[in-house]
């Protein structure tokens, strides 16, 4: 199982995962004004456009000073994916790789994927008129032909390193071990929800940067299943209406940036 | 420039709209031109500061003209880095548009003043007679690049004719082998002596700048000998000869960088020694005049001995010294008062300095009309102190205006712990940090910072007083 191994401490928050992200996947930018979060953080959240953002946590040092800590938030990749569970038409599956990956053509568009991450991972195109669900997709087209996603690839400092499963988590472990201090004993992932294929090391608590500390060891979908059963229909009516209110408030604002420029 | 001695600008990468210090007058000082050329990836601020914010174009006089250049990936040739290393690149991909290699546009600009020489001209010798064949033919085509390797040849140098050199007969035409072979009677010739070596024969593979090869040296400190080439000599560190005691070992057996192993085999070790003497027979440092390292360092302008000065813009007194401000620096607002105003610290009590991002690239041309890269930091930002913040009520996202005796510019406030108030002298002293790579051009505009900094000249390098400067505050909008 192909997995990947994220080292907040050593993150310098340069981005560059984040451009690489976007380069390989073709995802355009996002416009953007000063900072969509902390520090330097940008965009603000993760989107259909943006499959990876570095998340910024100003914390105090051991000299007294502060500085930035860094996070980054992407598809967990889970190991038991909810998404793929929740999902009635398998748009959603697991490959053998260990990639959760999402097919358009056989998608309705119900959002049940949305619903069910643990993570908040999964982003839907509200402003096209045949809606995707867009997220990281491990780079599988990479890792299919013997590559690292563009991400690790990309990273200066191996604060992102891709191999498999087994061998990185014994290379946390040893982190761990060898650095008393800088790391919390946690490996976040090795066992959330099941486990998922991306894991973070981090030298704060996690619930600082921003992830869940609250999940459970067992798959999501084990607790999710009975209540998610009940509701799809009502939210892909529900999906349909956002779906085009978001068309209509876009279409406006594109019209009135047209004004403006006309103005000029 | 601006006292209008200087009639033409050739700005090769170059935007000194945005990178240089007290910007404002740079830019009018561009205004006093009669023409400019400007070769550039993308239209910068310097190539339209004719049609910059606040100004009239039809007021202008300059001549201005945008020739579009290849990029790094778009053309062959070497780049040199400050730790001397020359490497050659490939050109990867063909340039888009009528974009050309700065080789290109050197070699056709001199065709063009060469033709004009020829109709006569005062002392027009050193560019008729001048050496200037690189295999484009005598007229500029615009589909003819000029080959690099016979400019890397020739920076190398040439034999001019037969010559004996060390016992050795070396033919009209062969590549000098290194600086120690060069004549003074002309019969080599070099581009720069400290590249002799570079290109040691008439094929490709005899270019030492394209070497690539991922060996470490002997004694495996990371110096890398194949990897592309250094000057001079290949020689990865100089001085060298200081890194060994009298009798040639090594102070730091661990990391050895050369040892002397007898009169007859000399050095060995990993890199090329700084020369071949015997230890103790010359002093390591063999191009200052006592051969020595200097901690007392009579060459320089504010020498011998370092001592603390302050800027020439400071909030507080010079506690070192009575000495204020370094008293070798060139001061702009002496010598060219105007626009070189200073500003006191009753006006102007808060430092201000400024800094790059890792997302932009230097004057920000190449990166801020990346949208990617627009997309991490979009705009001109200032970061401050929670304190500072709360003394101005200013919060993250709002806009504010910082001023200095120069100028004025509008940025973001970014508050944050990272910034912390000084205590000097029992008083509070507040700082602000301004990104500066911002300008009027590309995807991602903003004000650029250094219309605030000003033109001082550091006593030895002339570099700009760029980093400490005194301003002011102020909100103007809150964030929305």
């Amino acid at each position: 199982m192909k997995s990947m191994l994220i080292d907040s401490t050593r993150c310098i928050g340069c981005r560059a995962c984040q451009v690489a992200c976007k380069e390989w996947n073709n995802l355009p930018a996002e416009k953007t004004e000063f900072f969509g979060g902390s520090g330097y953080q940008n965009p603000g959240r993760l989107s259909s456009k943006t499959w990876t953002v570095i998340s910024f946590h100003e914390a105090e040092t051991s000299t007294g000073d502060y500085d930035w800590i860094f996070a980054k938030q992407q598809c967990m990749h889970c190991l038991e994916p909810a998404c793929a569970a929740a999902c009635p038409v398998s748009a959603l599956e697991q490959l053998k790789t260990g990639a959760v990956v999402y097919d358009p053509g056989k998608c309705i568009g119900c959002r049940n994927c949305q619903l069910v991450c643990p993570f908040d991972i999964p982003c839907f195109e509200w402003n096209k008129a045949v809606p995707e669900i867009k997220k990281c997709n491990f780079c599988v087209d990479r890792i299919e032909a013997g590559m690292e996603p563009s991400c690790s690839c990309a990273c200066p400092t191996d604060a992102i390193v891709f191999g498999e499963r087994e061998n990185l988590l014994q290379k946390a472990e040893i982190r761990i071990a060898n650095n008393p201090g800088k790391y919390v004993n946690h490996i976040y992932g090795r066992s959330e929800v099941g486990g998922t294929s991306v894991m973070h090391l981090a030298g704060v608590s996690f619930d600082k940067l921003g992830f869940r500390t609250n999940l459970s060891d067992s798959p999501v979908w084990d607790n999710a299943k009975p209540a998610m059963e009940a509701i799809p229909y009502v939210m892909t009516g529900l999906g349909t209406i956002l779906g085009a209110l978001a068309w209509f408030i876009n279409r406006k604002t594109e019209i009135k940036a047209g004004k403006e420029v006309k103005n000029d | 420039m601006y006292a209008e001695k200087i009639k033409g600008l050739f700005c090769f990468g170059q935007n000194p709209a945005v990178g240089g210090p007290n910007a404002g007058k740079e830019r009018s000082a561009l205004e006093k031109l009669d023409w400019m050329v400007a070769v550039d990836l993308w239209e910068t601020e310097t190539a339209q500061f004719w049609k910059r914010p606040g100004v009239d174009p039809k007021k202008i006089k300059t001549e201005v003209f945008l020739l579009p250049a290849c990029s790094s990936v778009e053309k062959e040739g070497s780049i040199t880095n400050s730790g001397r290393w020359a490497q050659w690149r490939y050109k990867a991909v063909n340039p888009p548009g009528d974009a050309r290699s700065d080789l290109w546009i050197v070699d056709a600009l001199y065709k063009a003043i060469d033709k004009e020489y020829q109709a006569g001209g005062v002392f027009p010798d050193p560019i008729t007679k001048l050496s200037w064949d690189y295999g484009t033919g005598k007229e500029i085509d615009p589909d003819k690049e000029p080959d690099p390797h016979i400019v890397a040849r020739e920076v190398n140098g040439y034999f001019t004719k037969d010559k004996m050199v060390k016992g050795k007969l070396m033919k009209k035409g062969d590549q000098v082998p290194s600086f120690a072979w060069l004549q003074d009677d002309g019969s080599t010739c070099s581009g720069n002596w400290l590249y002799c070596n570079s290109y040691t024969g008439k094929n490709k593979k005899d270019n030492k700048m394209a070497r690539r090869g991922k060996k470490d040296a002997g004694n495996n400190i990371g110096l890398f000998p194949e990897w592309s080439w250094c000057w001079p000599v290949n020689r990865r560190i100089i001085y060298n000869r200081a890194s060994v005691d009298l009798q040639g070992n090594p102070w730091d057996k661990k990391r050895p960088v050369i040892k002397w192993t007898g009169d007859i085999t000399k050095w060995s070790g990993g890199d090329v020694p700084d020369g071949g003497w015997a230890p103790g027979d010359k002093h390591p440092f063999i191009m200052k005049s006592d051969g020595h390292g200097q901690l007392w360092a009579s060459s320089l302008a504010d020498g011998p001995l370092p001592e603390h000065y302050e800027p020439l813009e400071s909030p507080v007194n010079n506690l070192m010294s009575s000495q204020h401000i370094n008293p070798a620096i060139k001061l702009w607002y002496k010598d060219a008062p105007e626009g070189n105003v200073l500003g006191d610290k009753k006006n102007f009590p808060i430092i201000g300095t400024t800094y790059r991002v890792s997302e932009h690239w230097q004057a920000g041309a190449m990166t801020r009309n990346q949208p990617w890269l627009a997309e991490l930091v979009p705009n001109v930002f200032t970061e401050m102190s929670m304190e500072l913040a709360q003394i101005k009520g200013i919060k993250s996202g709002d806009k504010v205006t910082i001023k200095t005796a120069r100028g004025k510019i509008e940025a973001y406030a970014l508050v944050t712990r990272r910034f912390k108030p000084f205590i000097v002298q029992n008083r509070t002293v507040h700082q602000i940090g301004i990104i500066w790579q911002f300008g009027y051009a590309g995807i991602a505009k903003g004000d650029s910072a250094n219309i605030l900094t000003s033109h001082i000249g550091d006593a030895n390098t002339m570099i700009p007083e760029f980093k400490a400067f005194l301003c002011d505050i102020n909100k103007i909008r809150r964030a929305a």
